[in-house]
């Protein structure tokens, strides 16, 4: 499991992300669909996922309905327009700092073993 | 999976109160978060107060207090983020008279005449040409020849209009903004009508000698606040 440190600057990434593959989703499910997809090597925990969907709403990116399932609330989470711009940027964005950070750390040993085959 | 009843619910709600939760769309969120793991925990065969209790361990002591404050800065960062934008706004709206105001002190700036001038009698103290007593002159008399153009002194609003055979005789005022009037006496022909709008250079009138008069002049004076002035200040001669 990676640590909170780790996850802390892309939970907006991954939530945003999320959402525009599924759509419209309420914090149980998120929670669910990262554990399941990551094999639960990442585990967003509740108290990190709802202050990140309640940023993402103040920022606009999210917007929010409630429905009543049963006898219950349940609140769903959806991509605004510029949520939608967001989560694309942000994504791109990460897979820069991956690149760069191979660049750091793994792939100057990897374009050595290149250059010597 | 089978849903919770009213009562389970009720009693996963009273404990998220006890947590000290406010009621609100976070407790009602987190509410049906703690449901669904209890109901999934039931699916799988735990009794319903175990199911309960795994479910509540996912938020350790302190972090519903934790997410409620934090969320509530969120909010209230945009709730004071609008407050901001709406005083902004409505301090603009109220202080858009004062700048209407500021905008519309307007003093007469150019002679009444174009062309040559020649006054014949200043403002202040005079001997009065037909009483033949010493008068305070409130204006300033131009001599022209009969016709001779009028031009309102600044932008304004024609206020009053006049039309009698002593006096001022045929007279025009002109209120320029809130402290500057200008006034037009003794003219041959009005061309303009009350409560019309008219322009600095507009011309309004013409030279005659409609009222208490010797011969065609035009009577002019400058009202600062109700005041009479000495015209001879607000042109260049």
């Amino acid at each position: 499991m990676f640590s909170n440190q780790l996850l802390k600057g892309h939970l907006q990434t991954i939530v945003l992300q999320l959402l525009t593959d599924r759509g419209r989703m309420y914090g149980y499910e998120i929670s669910q669909a990262v554990k399941s997809m990551t094999a639960e090597k990442i585990i967003l925990t509740e108290g990190a996922l709802y202050p990140t969907l309640h940023k993402l709403r103040a920022q606009g990116l999210v917007r929010t309905e409630v429905l009543v399932v049963g006898k219950r609330r349940r609140k769903y989470y959806e991509l605004t327009p510029a949520g939608r711009e967001a989560s694309v940027s942000r994504v791109r964005e990460f897979f820069e700092f991956v690149q760069t950070m191979q660049l750091l750390l793994g792939g100057r040993g990897k374009s050595t073993d290149h250059e010597l085959a | 999976m089978n849903w919770l009843s009213d009562t389970q619910v009720a009693f996963i709600e009273a404990r998220l109160a006890e947590r000290g939760l406010r009621d609100g769309e976070l407790r009602n969120e987190l509410l049906d978060h703690l449901c669904c793991v209890v109901e999934e925990q039931l699916a799988v065969g735990y009794p319903f107060a175990q199911a309960v209790e795994i479910a509540f361990a996912l938020f350790p002591p302190g972090t519903l207090k934790r997410i409620e404050s934090e969320t509530d800065s969120i909010t209230l960062q945009k709730k004071t983020i609008m407050k901001a934008t709406t005083l902004f706004v409505f301090s603009l709206l109220l202080s858009i008279p004062t700048y209407l105001w500021v905008w519309q002190i307007d003093p007469p700036t150019i002679a009444p005449l174009a062309g040559p001038l020649h006054i014949t009698s200043g403002f202040g103290e005079r001997m009065h040409p037909l009483r033949k007593v010493k008068l305070h002159h409130r204006g300033v008399d131009f001599r022209a020849p009969y016709g001779t153009p009028v031009v309102a002194t600044g932008d304004g609003v024609v206020a009053k209009v006049e039309r009698q055979p002593t006096g001022y005789g045929n007279r025009i005022i002109i209120r320029h903004d809130e402290q500057f009037q200008t006034s037009y006496g003794q003219l041959a022909e009005i061309q303009v009508v009350e409560g019309q709008s008219v322009k600095r250079g507009e011309v309004i009138g013409t030279v005659g000698s409609s009222g208490d008069s010797t011969g065609p002049h035009l009577h002019y004076e400058v009202m600062k606040d109700g005041q009479a002035q000495n015209p001879e200040a607000y042109f260049q001669p």
